[in-house]
């Protein structure tokens, strides 16, 4: 059996990624962006339970929560919650394909990378105009 | 036969320095996968049923909540939703919290907070249910 070894300090040294030297790629940039939109996404499922607290304290109740939900902040909460489940969701299937070993390759990375950007776009943006005329 | 042996790949210096998922990362990535899948399902249905529905109004909505087969599927979605949120909160804060007192704290109380939500939120989805049984009966 192994000794146990003493506990190892964490080196004064910067800690990869090495942000200050490290130029942003595409790869890494889709990446942390998964991340940082699976955490706001987060705030959605807080926002899906008010929904639901609404529905079930009476229409004056619903009534304030869209009221809240129409003013330019719920709007600008609603833009950034569907951005970040479109963007989540397509970048979610692209990491389901490469769990099954398709598209590694450089250059399907970038494709698929683009073709997720492109759809966060479009759909979005028919997203929120459902929101507003629909 | 060593009862240790599945962890015995790992050095002593990353046990002591990490403890990320010990002895467990395979079934939390598995988990993680399968309830993405899920997610894909239920998330197609969410937006079917939203962009099929059209403009509800209160009663709309209360209707469609107080339908069987939305109120398994809203119960499903909040229950996997969650559930995921939390799983991928752990990797970010396995890979961004090195101190492991600071790491369990902070997960522990997102545990907490979106445990308690999701439960809450879910009694909300329960109680309009109920009251559309009771009304039609």
């Amino acid at each position: 059996m192994t000794a146990p070894l003493k506990k190892q300090p964490i080196p004064d040294r910067p800690l990869s990624p090495h942000l200050q030297i490290y130029r942003p790629q595409m790869t890494s940039v889709l990446s942390i962006l998964h991340r940082m939109t699976g955490i706001f996404l987060m705030g959605g499922i807080g926002i899906f339970i008010a929904w639901a607290w609404a529905v079930n304290h009476g229409v004056d109740t619903y009534a304030h929560f869209l009221t809240y939900s129409r003013s330019f902040l719920g709007r600008a909460v609603s833009i950034g919650i569907m951005a970040s489940f479109f963007y989540h969701m397509g970048n979610g299937i692209r990491h389901l394909a490469w769990d099954l070993g398709y598209g590694f390759d450089l250059k399907t990375t970038h494709r698929s990378g683009m073709a997720v950007l492109i759809f966060t776009l479009i759909a979005t943006a028919m997203g929120f105009s459902v929101l507003l005329f629909g | 036969m060593n009862p240790n042996h599945k962890t015995s790949y790992r050095s002593p210096e990353n046990r002591l320095n990490t403890r990320a998922n010990s002895g467990h990362g395979t079934n939390h990535w598995i988990s993680q996968r399968l309830s993405a899948g899920a997610l894909l399902g239920l998330n197609l249905w969410f937006i079917c049923a939203v962009l099929c529905h059209g403009p509800m109004g209160y009663d709309g909505v209360r209707a469609w909540f107080q339908d069987p087969l939305s109120f398994i599927l809203l119960s499903l979605y909040l229950g996997v939703l969650t559930y995921h949120g939390l799983m991928g909160i752990k990797v970010v804060a396995d890979d961004y919290i090195t101190c492991l007192s600071w790491r369990n704290g902070t997960l522990w109380g997102i545990y907490s907070i979106f445990g308690i939500g999701a439960i809450y939120g879910w009694v909300q989805l329960l109680t309009v249910y109920i009251q559309g049984l009771t009304h039609a009966s």
